[in-house]
């Protein structure tokens, strides 16, 4: 999409978060879940990375430790140039107003005693942004923008259904003009009705206001929907990632296009023939992922090299970067499903 | 502020936008009911929580104005004449062994009986808020610190650790209202502890940290408002053990001490003279049973308008 610039915005690399696991009377520390296993990426100014994968997959994780409500394991996280990950707590409190969250359940993340006002209010409170009038105004200028009726600024969340509360999420993430917005599952706690408006309502904040999203979703439909270019995670790993287009219609890794081989069509003909790549047996456990390509145990082109060696990330797009970390990601390619 | 309405192709949802937005344009800045105003509602059509709510404030209500009905000396002052009269038109409620009218001391009583039973709670409430609030929030070694004095605390019977204060800072209702509140902290340690560990999870909590909120803000306009309105519950039931717990302490002589009116402390006088007076212990008796029942219907009114699924 035309507005997207090749400028980084939030530059991702070798990002890792373990968590422990510990057992017995002294807690002593038995394994660890590799949750986010060396992740990299970019996101560019203006653009919405789609970030997709089963649940498990650690795409929420990435987005927390991101945004440091998770200390990361290992990595860096460059935001504008500035790595996030080793800036005090004070620091990263202030750079809290570039970087927003909107989240997954409308009902929980929202406090319940607290008026639509003050929870849409609060972020220009804590960055001590205007004078209370100022931020009043603000306030209703920003139920405004997100379809609400600004004379709801003195209501309860209670009052509200889920797209309206999560509406109010959205204006709350605006409130202090953030540059990046990390979209948690914004829409799958919503019915599917609601979910398109959402989207749109993101799609419209997102050129009126120059955001750049990462947007984390399992529904593939809705993220080739709104994202310029997507990354597909498997078991706390990138495994391919490049524009929409690319990696919808040429996967170039087998678990993509078992994703993609899994989206219904809209159209009954198409989708009688359509022919599901059904995977094989669940998401291994985390705590001890298999060797070599992590995907092989549910892959059918898996070979001996797959067990053995962790497939470089590499770039294989002509014009447009695609990136995949498959050993036979060449020959996958040709098969990939045509919708 | 224009919105850009989505493009026709983008999806066909432009038909459906618009559903969600908004009432009729009537309903600009209407107050509407909050948490604790609905909370409020049901607990005044709750007909045993306003009988309870009705009888403590005329209870509050008579020792507030107690000095305009009986003056200090009236109360003290020691008659030979009078002394151990039945109930009668001049005395409603007898007069003591040492001819003091009883109804002006069980009205005088209340105000030290009230008063030591509100400085109690509010001892317990606010340092267990306080102490809890951080345990629970922090985690890590401050909750294992704080946790552990309170299991200090809480292994030693409430009652023994009031006494151990007494016997340190010497009898008087003073001492016994510290010593009481003291030994209270534990529980509302604990009790707010808990609540704090399951708010802190909420996905609002996590909201307010993304967004920069500090951690004062979080603990106090996000987690306390929503885990106080139980542990208030809590606080009104307690009163009235603190009533009784404070009037125990007198009857047992260690509280207010004479010529002082307690509740507790005319109870334990009046123990002596109940075979010829009975008078004597049954008034005071009967206001600590009618204060701490209208306290309890209060609590349970709390409850139910708080949480009104637990309801029977």
């Amino acid at each position: 999409m035309s507005e997207v610039t090749k400028e980084v915005l939030l530059e991702v690399r070798d990002l890792k978060k373990y968590f422990p696991i510990r057992r017995g009377l002294f807690r002593r520390q038995v394994g660890e879940i590799k949750a986010v296993d060396g992740v990299s990426f970019d996101i560019y100014q203006g653009e919405t990375l789609g970030l997709v994968g089963e649940s498990g997959g650690g795409k929420s994780t990435t987005g927390w430790t991101i945004i440091r409500d998770l200390e990361p394991t290992a990595g860096s996280v460059r935001f504008q140039g500035q790595d996030l990950s080793i800036l005090a707590h004070g620091e990263m409190r202030r750079m809290r107003r570039h970087i927003q969250m909107i989240f997954q359940d409308p009902y929980a993340s929202l406090n319940p005693r607290m008026t639509v006002g003050s929870i849409v209010s609060e972020p220009l409170e804590v960055h001590k942004i205007g004078t209370s009038d100022q931020r009043r105004a603000r306030v209703q200028e920003l139920l405004e923008i997100v379809g609400l009726n600004p004379g709801f600024i003195n209501r309860y969340p209670h009052e509200f259904s889920g797209g309206q509360r999560q509406r109010i999420g959205i204006a709350r993430a605006l409130a202090t003009n953030p540059t990046f917005v990390v979209a948690d599952e914004p829409i799958s706690a919503l019915d599917v009705s609601i979910q398109a408006q959402v989207v749109n309502l993101l799609w419209d904040l997102k050129h009126e206001f120059g955001l750049t999203y990462l947007f984390i979703a399992h529904d593939l439909s809705m993220v080739r929907y709104i994202s310029d270019r997507v990354a597909v995670m498997y078991l706390g790993r990138v495994v391919e990632m490049g524009s929409t287009e690319d990696v919808y219609r040429s996967s170039l890794h087998p678990y993509t296009q078992a994703l993609v081989s899994a989206i219904p069509v809209a159209d009954p003909e198409v989708e009688m023939t359509r022919q599901p790549i059904i995977l094989e047996g669940d998401v291994p456990n985390p705590a001890n992922p298999p060797s070599g390509c992590h995907f092989h145990p549910r892959c059918v082109h898996a070979t001996e090299i797959c067990l053995q060696d962790d497939p470089e990330f590499r770039n294989l797009g002509q014009d447009a970067e695609h990136w995949v970390a498959c050993h036979h990601a060449e020959q996958v390619q040709g098969q990939t499903f045509g919708n | 502020m224009s919105r850009t309405k989505p493009q026709a192709a983008r999806g066909g949802t432009a038909a459906s936008e618009g559903i969600e937005i908004a009432p009729a344009a009537g309903d600009w800045l209407v107050a509407s009911r909050s948490p604790v105003r609905r909370a409020a509602l049901r607990f005044f059509r709750d007909p045993l929580a306003v009988t309870g709510l009705l009888i403590m404030a005329l209870i509050i209500l008579i020792t507030l104005i107690a000095p305009r009905l009986f003056s200090w000396e009236e109360i003290i002052n020691v008659s030979n004449a009078t002394k151990l009269q039945p109930p009668s038109a001049a005395y409603p409620f007898g007069t003591d062994n040492l001819g003091r009218d009883q109804l002006g001391r069980v009205i005088w009583g209340g105000r030290e009986s009230l008063r030591a039973g509100y400085l109690v709670v509010l001892i317990g409430l606010g340092g267990g808020t306080i102490l809890g609030l951080i345990s629970g929030f922090a985690g890590g070694w401050v909750d294992n610190l704080i946790q552990r004095c309170v299991d200090v605390l809480l292994a030693i019977p409430g009652i023994l650790l009031a006494l151990s204060v007494v016997g340190a800072l010497g009898p008087g209702l003073v001492q016994v209202m510290l010593a009481v509140g003291l030994a209270n902290i534990p529980d509302y340690t604990r009790l707010i502890r808990g609540s704090v560990l399951e708010a802190k999870e909420n996905e609002y909590v996590r909201a307010a940290r993304v967004l920069g909120a500090g951690n004062g803000r979080i603990m106090f306009r996000h987690i306390l408002p929503n885990v106080i309105g139980p542990i208030l519950v809590y606080a009104t039931l307690g009163l009235g053990i603190a009533i009784m717990i404070t009037a125990g302490l007198s009857y047992l002589g260690l509280g207010a001490q004479p010529p002082s009116p307690e509740w507790g402390a005319m109870l334990n006088l009046g123990r002596e003279f109940m075979r010829h007076a009975w008078w004597m212990p049954v008034f005071p008796g009967l206001a600590i049973v009618i204060a701490v029942l209208s306290i309890n219907l209060i609590g349970d009114g709390l409850q139910d308008a708080i949480n009104p699924k637990l309801r029977k």
